[in-house]
C-alpha cells in the first residue's frame, strides 16, 4: 500500500469544485472533490468521457484554477497562485505527457527535451547532458537528431515522456497517453512509466482502457465531476514480464 | 529564457519559410533601399557640383558692374589698374580680368558652317583662378600682355571642330575671326590647346556650341577699341573668408570712384548652398515617400505575425505548459518581428547602395559617386528595429494572452 505513514502527500486536493460558466447553463465539471496522492504512487484516473478527468488533469497540471476549494501540491497552495509562480510551478515540478505527443515539430528529439530547460535558464552544457540522460532513461539514445516526424508514434511518446521527466518533476501527469498508440507501443509505454515509478518517480495516468490501467498500483474513477472509487490494484499486471 | 536563445529560435523560424518571410519584408526593404539610394545620391550629387564648382573656380568671387543706368560713367567701368589696386588687398591671392567679345565668327571644317566665337580676352593669373589644363603649348603669358600679341589658346573640342583633330602640330596654326558686323577678318596664332573645361557641352544641341578662345586680354581691348575689363576674378586665400573678402573689394571699388552700389559680387558659395538647400528639400520629400512605405511594409509585418500566432497556437500552449511564462511567449514573437525587419532592413541597405550608384551611373556626363556615411546607415537600422518593435508587439502581446489549454486544444 502507497498510503504508508513516513510517505508525505504530493497532491492534496480538497473540497475541490470546478465550474465552467457558459451563459445559460454551467458545467459543474468537478464537484467537492477530495484526493490525496503520496510520493512514488502510480495512480490511473479512469471514468466516462465527459466524467472530468481532463479538468481535474489540468488543475493538477497548474493549467487551470479551481473555481473552489484547495491544492496544494509539495505542501504549497497552488490554487491561488499568479500566472508567472505558475508557469515556475509546471516548468520545474510537474511534467506532461499527452495524448498527442505535443512535441514541437521543427525541433530534434533532443532539442524537445532540452525545452523546459530553457525556460528555468539553465546553461547549455547542463541542458544538453540532462536531454541526452532523460532520453538514454526511455530508450531513445540513438533518436536524439530525429525530428518528430522520422520517429513512430511510441518513439514520440517516448520523447515526450523524456521532455516530462527532464527536469526532475515532482509528478509526471500523463492524460490518455497510450490514447494513439497501438498496443505494442502501449505496453512500451507502460512499462516505461512502471520503470520510472520503480525508480521513484510519481505518477498520475488517465485512461479509459482497463489494461491500461491494470498496470498502475491505484485507480480512482470519476463519474459527472464526482470521485466514485478509489482503490488499490489487486494484481498490477508487470509490463515486458 | 535567455535573448540568445530567443534569437536563435526566432531566426530558424523566420529561414523555415523563406518566401514568406521575404514578402513579408518588401515593404521595408523598398522603404529602407530607397531612402539609402536618395540620400547616398543626394549626397553625391552634392560632391560632385562642389567638385564641379573647383574645377570651374569655386573660391572665386566675381565682380561686375550691377547696372548700366544713367548713374554709371567711363570713370565706374573695371579696368586693369582695378586689379593691381585689388591685388593689394588683405585676404586676396589673386586677381584677374576678363573682356568678352561675341562680335566674332569662326569656320569650321564642315563647308560652309559659321559658329559663333566667344572670344575672352584673359590675364596669366586666369590660370589660377579657373581651372586651366594645358594640352599642348601654353596659357597667355605676361609677354603677350604687354605686346598686345595675337595669339590664341583654343580648348580641344574647337581644336576638333576647326582643325579635325586635336594635336601638337596645331601649335603655330592660324585661326581667323570673322566679324558679324564688319568685312575683313583677324588672324591670330594658335600658342596652347587646353582642355575643354565644359563638360556640359556635349548635353548642349550642337547648333548652339560656340567656340571658346583665349586672347590676350590687352589684344582684345585693342580689337574692340575699348580701355575696360568686363568682370574681376578674385581668389580669396582662405575659401571660408570669401564673404568678407567681397566685402572689402566693393569697398575698395566704390572708395576709389566715390560711388556706392554700382558693383555686384557673385559668391558662388551662395549658389552652392542654395543647391544643397534644394537637395535637401527633395531628399525629405522622397523620406516621406518611403515612410509610407516603412508603414505599409510595418502593417505587413504586423498581418503575418498574427497569421502566425494563429498557426502556432498549439506551439504557444506546449511552450506554456512546459513552463513559458507570458513575457517568454511575448519575447519570442517581439524578437521574430524584429529579426524580420532587421533583416529586410539590412537587404534594404544594401540595395539602396546598389542602387544609388546604379542610379549614378545611368545620370548622363555626370560623374557622381553616391555617398553612404555610416549615421544613415545606423539610422536605418535603427529605423527598421524599431518598424519590428512597433508592428510586432500587438501580435506578441496577443500570443502571450492565449489560454494554454485552449491553446493545447486548437487544430
Ligand atoms: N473549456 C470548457 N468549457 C466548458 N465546458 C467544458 C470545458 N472543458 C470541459 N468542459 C466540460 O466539462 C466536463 C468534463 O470534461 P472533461 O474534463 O474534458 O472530461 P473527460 O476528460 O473526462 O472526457 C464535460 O461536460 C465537458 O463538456
Ligand atoms: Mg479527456
Amino acid at each position: 500500500m502507497s498510503q504508508s505513514p513516513e510517505k508525505s502527500s504530493v497532491i492534496m486536493i480538497t473540497e475541490l469544485n470546478k465550474i465552467y460558466m457558459q451563459g445559460s447553463h454551467d458545467v459543474h465539471a468537478l464537484k467537492n472533490v477530495n484526493l490525496e496522492v503520496f510520493e512514488n504512487e502510480f495512480v490511473a484516473i479512469m471514468g466516462q468521457s465527459g466524467s472530468g478527468k481532463s479538468t481535474m488533469m489540468n488543475i493538477l497540471g497548474c493549467l487551470d484554477k479551481p473555481t473552489s476549494g484547495h491544492y496544494a501540491l509539495d505542501g504549497q497552495d497552488v490554487s491561488r497562485m499568479k500566472d508567472n509562480e505558475l508557469a515556475a510551478i509546471r516548468n520545474v515540478k510537474i511534467g506532461f505527457v499527452f495524448q498527442s505527443f505535443n512535441l514541437l515539430p521543427k525541433l530534434t528529439a533532443l532539442e524537445n527535451v532540452e525545452l523546459p530547460m530553457i525556460y528555468s535558464a539553465k546553461p547549455r552544457a547542463m541542458r544538453r547532458k540532462a536531454a541526452m540522460d532523460a532520453l538514454t532513461r526511455v530508450g531513445l539514445a540513438d533518436r536524439v537528431k530525429h525530428r518528430p516526424n522520422e520517429l513512430s508514434g511510441g518513439q514520440r511518446q517516448r520523447v515526450a515522456i523524456a521532455r516530462a521527466l527532464v527536469n526532475s518533476p515532482s509528478i509526471i501527469l500523463a492524460d490518455e497517453p497510450t490514447g494513439n498508440l497501438d498496443s505494442q507501443s502501449s505496453a512500451e509505454i507502460m512499462q516505461i512509466f512502471q520503470n520510472l515509478n520503480a525508480e521513484g518517480a510519481t505518477i498520475i495516468v488517465v485512461t479509459h482502457e482497463p489494461e491500461v490501467a491494470a498496470h498502475t498500483k491505484r485507480v480512482v474513477t470519476f463519474r459527472d465531476g464526482v470521485v466514485v472509487s478509489d482503490k488499490p490494484v489487486e494484481r498490477q499486471i508487470l509490463a515486458g514480464v | 529564457m535567455n535573448v540568445f536563445e530567443s534569437m536563435k529560435s526566432a531566426v530558424s523560424s523566420v529561414f523555415s519559410n523563406k518566401l514568406r518571410a521575404f514578402l513579408t519584408m518588401l515593404g521595408i526593404i523598398i522603404g529602407i533601399s530607397s531612402v539609402i539610394a536618395i540620400v547616398s545620391l543626394g549626397a553625391g550629387m552634392s560632391n560632385f557640383f562642389e567638385e564641379q564648382w573647383a574645377t570651374m573656380g569655386i573660391g572665386n568671387l566675381e565682380v561686375n558692374l550691377s547696372t548700366w543706368g544713367d548713374t554709371i560713367t567711363d570713370r565706374d567701368l573695371l579696368t586693369l589698374d582695378d586689379v593691381e589696386m585689388l591685388r593689394q588687398l588683405p585676404g586676396v591671392r589673386t586677381v584677374t580680368a576678363t573682356l568678352q567679345s561675341w562680335d566674332f565668327s569662326m569656320r569650321t571644317m564642315e563647308p560652309g558652317e559659321t559658329r559663333q566665337a566667344n572670344i575672352n580676352g584673359v590675364m596669366p593669373d586666369h590660370e589660377q583662378v579657373v581651372n586651366v589644363r594645358m594640352l599642348y603649348g601654353r596659357y597667355i603669358n605676361q609677354v603677350d600682355i604687354d605686346n598686345n600679341m595675337p595669339f590664341a589658346v583654343i580648348t580641344d573640342s574647337t581644336a576638333n571642330r576647326i582643325f579635325g583633330e586635336a594635336h601638337a602640330g596645331l601649335i603655330g596654326q592660324t585661326i581667323e575671326f570673322q566679324s558679324w558686323f564688319a568685312a575683313g577678318v583677324q588672324s591670330f596664332t594658335v600658342v596652347g590647346i587646353m582642355v575643354n573645361p565644359n563638360t556640359w557641352e556635349d548635353m548642349m544641341d550642337p547648333e548652339w556650341i560656340s567656340e571658346n578662345v583665349s586672347v590676350p586680354v590687352t589684344t582684345l581691348q585693342n580689337m574692340m577699341n575699348v580701355r575696360n575689363v568686363n568682370t574681376l576674378h578674385i581668389a580669396a586665400t582662405d575659401p571660408n573668408e570669401m564673404a568678407e573678402v567681397g566685402e572689402n573689394v566693393i569697398f575698395s571699388l566704390d572708395n576709389s570712384r566715390g560711388t556706392a552700389g554700382n558693383y555686384s559680387i557673385f559668391n558662388p558659395m551662395n549658389f552652392l548652398e542654395q543647391m544643397n538647400e534644394q537637395l535637401a528639400a527633395t531628399t525629405l520629400v522622397i523620406s516621406g515617400i518611403a515612410a509610407i512605405s516603412l508603414l505599409v511594409g510595418g502593417i505587413g509585418v504586423m498581418n503575418i505575425m498574427l497569421v502566425s500566432v494563429i498557426e502556432r497556437t498549439r506551439e504557444i500552449g506546449i511552450r506554456k505548459s512546459i513552463g513559458a511564462r507570458n513575457s517568454d511567449i511575448r519575447a519570442q514573437f517581439l524578437i521574430e518581428a524584429v529579426i524580420l525587419t532587421f533583416i529586410g532592413g539590412s537587404i534594404g541597405i544594401v540595395l539602396g547602395i546598389f542602387g544609388g550608384n546604379l542610379i549614378g551611373g545611368l545620370i548622363p556626363d555626370m560623374d557622381i559617386q553616391p555617398a553612404v556615411d555610416i549615421m544613415s546607415v545606423v539610422l536605418a537600422v535603427v529605423v527598421s528595429c524599431a518598424t519590428g518593435i512597433i508592428f510586432g508587439v500587438g501580435p506578441a502581446i496577443k500570443a502571450s494572452r492565449l489560454d494554454p489549454i485552449e491553446a493545447l486544444r486548437y487544430e
